[in-house]
């Protein structure tokens, strides 16, 4: 996209964010709350977008809000909770076809919008307060929710692997909340909770699509300056205070057949620094590619895994390295990832492989606007930052990065946590 | 340029068009050109699946080891001096491949110029290597692959219904084989099954995105020599209409139990479903069990489901499953619900406002799928496969009928024909 990029300013902390594009069938709304991810308040604000998807005013039942959204050619609402860095971020999403492809022509779109922020601003409310009924349904799937992350192997092993490394900072706060914390949700609190939100989270709005999007912003400018705006701040720059040397380790059994092992690593670079993209295409050569050293080596080489590869998680400066491995072979796949990122620190590199990776992330770059999901996602990255950087210009920097550059955030690459899920005979046993 | 015969196909409603190419190889090829799109994808696949360790030649039956299909997937992306992932290191495209109960497919998404990624696909898939060392090596990542597989509640409950729905048919065999299957696999048994189905009129190509069809014909006219007669049938097994078991039960660490409720579609010898009936069939899924319906709502504040509850109906050559899947502290409770809601449907006949609304629905997001290159690149292949025309699946959801909903229902979902899979919390009999 060549268009300029303009996040206008609707109000204190609100911003709204168009990117008007004429290749998609569908339009897309994102509301975006930032808030610091705490524990004292995730539980209760980590049930807002559910609940709030629930309905609205103009359509306080369930099955009448999904009718009309049927009748809206399918047009989809969510909500739902993300990290980023160390925010926790209230989404609630709206998308629907085009007006241009509505089969009467009617205007899909903007009663979509409108839905949208009748959800934000006018739920269900019976006494001033949300009602019971809607509470206790979203409570009992959001504790479901929480309880449920032990499914997915892969994923719990690393999430285990995150609040070691993190532990005692935010970063390690469930961003669902507490099964203690939401079990212990009234109405009261959650009704507080949703009007302290609207008046005091950093607010990022976007919209994608072909149709004007000024009386969209106008509405929500107008519903969000009922509120005394006073917003929060969130840190930019998480903390990552230095650790004593020693490296941690946990070892967790479980009924499984695989053992998965995460290693975790603090770098302590994060956005806006310039470091960040040194630190993304450092991240690409190391693990994360099909030629990338870990999966020629481990996997390919040594036939160790099916999976070994690097996340780097750039809002918050840590990075993990995940396998699924036989327990026999654990040391042996530990070895050999800390070998390669040796190598890597050593700058014993080759050309080929280094510009392999630039190619890889200049690839994903610039498929970001070609899909409204990565797109948004994209550009809420940048929320809390003081500048955008389009995925155009992020892949014109990320040619100019040097392997001096790549080998000094490497550099920075510490091992600092070692979580191991093993098998075991039957039940489960906590270390 | 070769005489490749173009035809295009336009889509009134959306917009959109795609032209097919009869390739002089005798591989049908797709382009599908999205002008703005600075990514294209490319997916060159063969008919051949998990389902296909039982197939025909000359009248003669055949049988090869479970998983062989996805291992050849993995070895086929080793040629003799390098391996594809190298190749493509050159070009940055993100490469990938799969392998499902009916196909093998080779991928790959990219920015830019597309030939030379384009000709790195049909190169490697053309171009097999596999010696004794190159198989061994690849025991250990498959045995790994299907180790985290049998770790995963989501893939367990689907491979227990399927067998539990599944006499004989080869879709109730796991897709990546067993620790032993794949232990039996040599590289004259990959270079038998490669010799078999990768027949260029056994195949297809679909390319969507920032491409043009003269830019893939280049390369297909270089790199596509005209394939041989291809003589193999895919086995019709004489399934028996009704399960083998009702109910399969499989404790595991989650945290909550895990179902899937199957209802197996009687499916008349190797043909696919239909654009009509397959609309149909999302349609009747939404009214039955969507957000919109009362059932959803009803089992919500029982609390006997939660968002992870869905529906959907998939088809192949020989079987076709209608899925009710999620988490759930009862899952009797929710399967005997669905059971007593298909009834009462039947009872009641269809509201026909609710079905214009379910439509609509289908309508609107079979629209909005258009947005991903990839998707359609998918799209392309999965219709030409299964014997559906482009676009054919959207036209016929805009066109649906009630009555085409009704006739889905009458044939379809009824006790006898239905398994429920559920995978148990250890300890919680």
């Amino acid at each position: 996209m060549t268009l300029p990029i303009h996040n206008q300013t609707l109000c204190e902390g609100v911003k709204f964010l168009s990117l008007p594009d004429d290749r998609f069938k569908t339009v897309c709304l994102t509301v975006a709350l930032f808030l610091p991810l705490e524990e004292a308040t995730a539980s209760e604000q980590a049930i807002l977008p559910f609940l709030l998807r629930r309905g609205c005013a103009a359509y306080p039942d369930f099955t009448a809000l999904n009718r009309q959204l049927n009748r809206l050619y399918g047009a989809r609402v969510s909500g739902e909770v993300s990290r980023i860095g160390e925010s926790q971020v209230l989404l609630l999403r709206a998308s629907s076809i085009d007006d241009r492809y509505a089969l009467d022509g009617e205007p899909v779109s903007a009663a979509v919008a409108e839905l949208l922020r009748g959800m934000l601003f006018e739920p269900a409310l019976e006494n001033d307060l949300f009602r019971e009924a809607d509470i206790e349904q979203e409570r009992r799937c959001l504790l479901e929710e929480i309880e449920s992350e032990i499914n997915e192997k892969r994923l719990y092993a690393r999430h285990q692997c995150e609040k070691l490394v993190c532990e005692g900072e935010r970063y390690a706060v469930n961003r669902y909340g507490t099964v203690d914390g939401v079990k212990a949700l009234t109405a009261r609190q959650i009704t507080d909770a949703w009007k302290r939100v609207l008046a005091t989270a950093r607010v990022q709005i976007i919209y994608q699509g072909n149709q004007d999007s000024a009386a969209i912003s106008a509405a929500f400018a107008a519903a969000f300056n009922a509120f005394e705006r006073a917003p929060v701040t969130c840190g930019t720059e998480p903390a990552m205070p230095q650790r004593d040397a020693e490296l941690k380790n946990r070892t967790e059994e479980m009924a499984v057949n695989q053992c998965k092992m995460v290693l975790g690593f603090r770098l302590g670079i994060t956005e806006p620094a310039k470091q960040a993209l040194s630190a993304r295409l450092m991240n690409a050569l190391f693990g994360a590619t099909p030629y990338s050293m870990l999966f020629k080596n481990v996997r390919e080489k040594m036939s160790l895994c099916y999976y070994c590869s690097s996340t780097y998680d750039r809002f918050k400066g840590i990075l993990l390295v995940d396998c699924g491995v036989e327990y026999d072979m654990i040391d042996k796949a530990r070895s050999e990832i800390l070998r390669q990122l040796r190598l890597l620190q050593g700058g014993i590199v080759t050309d080929e492989d280094l510009e392999s990776a630039r190619r890889a992330v200049i690839t994903q770059f610039s498929s970001v606007d070609d899909l409204q999901s990565t797109q948004s996602g994209w550009y809420l990255g940048y929320a809390l930052l003081p500048d955008f950087v389009t995925p155009v210009q992020a892949a014109d920097h990320l040619a100019d990065v040097t392997l001096a550059e790549v080998v000094a955030v490497a550099k920075k690459v510490t091992l600092d946590a070692v979580y191991i899920l093993k098998g075991t005979e039957g039940g489960e046993t906590d270390e | 340029m070769s005489e490749a015969v173009k035809t295009t196909i336009v889509n009134q409603r959306t917009g959109e068009s795609c032209i097919r190419i009869d390739h002089p190889s005798g591989m049908p090829i797709f382009v599908w050109e999205k002008p703005g799109y600075k990514s294209s994808y490319a997916v060159f696949a063969t008919k051949y699946g998990s389902i296909d360790n039982i197939f025909d030649i000359g009248g003669q039956r055949t049988e090869v080891p479970a998983g062989i299909a996805h291992y050849l997937e993995h070895k086929l992306f080793e040629n003799e001096d390098c391996d594809a992932f190298a190749q493509y290191a050159k070009t940055g495209a993100s490469a990938n491949a799969y392998t499902s109960f009916d196909r093998t497919a080779y991928l790959f998404s990219c920015t830019g110029d597309i030939r030379p990624s384009l000709k790195i696909l049909l190169n490697f898939v053309q171009d097999p290597y596999f010696t004794a060392e190159t198989v061994a090596k690849e025991q250990g990542i498959i045995a790994q692959e299907i180790q985290m597989c049998n770790d995963s509640p989501a893939r367990c409950v689907l491979y227990n219904l399927l067998e539990a729905m599944y006499h004989l048919h080869p879709i109730k065999i796991d897709i990546a084989g067993t620790l032993e299957s794949i232990a039996e696999i040599t590289p004259e048994l990959l270079y038998g099954c490669y010799n078999q189905f990768y027949n260029l009129r056994n195949m297809a190509l679909a390319v969507a995105g920032n491409v043009t069809a003269d830019q893939v014909l280049e390369i297909a006219d270089k790199l596509l020599k005209p394939a041989g007669e291809f003589k193999l049938e895919r086995a019709v097994i004489a399934e028996p209409p009704e399960v083998v078991k009702a109910r399969v039960e499989q404790a595991m660490p989650v945290a909550a139990p895990l179902f899937y409720l199957g209802f197996k579609y009687p499916a008349a010898g190797n043909a696919c479903v239909e654009a009509t009936p397959m609309a149909a069939a999302a349609v009747l899924l939404e009214l039955l069990a969507g957000k919109s319906s009362a059932l959803y709502a009803r089992l919500m504040a029982e609390g006997l489901i939660n968002p992870s509850f869905g529906s959907e109906f998939f088809d192949g050559p020989g079987y076709g499953v209608w899925l009710f899947a999620g988490e759930s502290r009862d899952p009797d409770a929710v399967a005997a619900a669905v059971h007593q809601e298909i009834a009462q449907l039947r009872r009641d006949g269809i509201d026909e406002e609710l079905f214009a609304e379910a439509r609509n629905a289908l309508y609107g997001r079979m629209t909005a799928s258009l947005n991903d290159v990839e998707n359609c690149g998918d799209i392309l292949i999965s219709d030409y496969f299964y014997g559906r025309e482009p676009f054919g699946y959207l036209d016929a959801a805009a066109a649906l009928t009630v009555n085409d909903v009704a006739a889905m229902l009458a044939e379809n979902l009824y006790p006898e024909q239905a398994s429920l899979s559920i995978i148990k919390p250890i300890g919680n009999d």
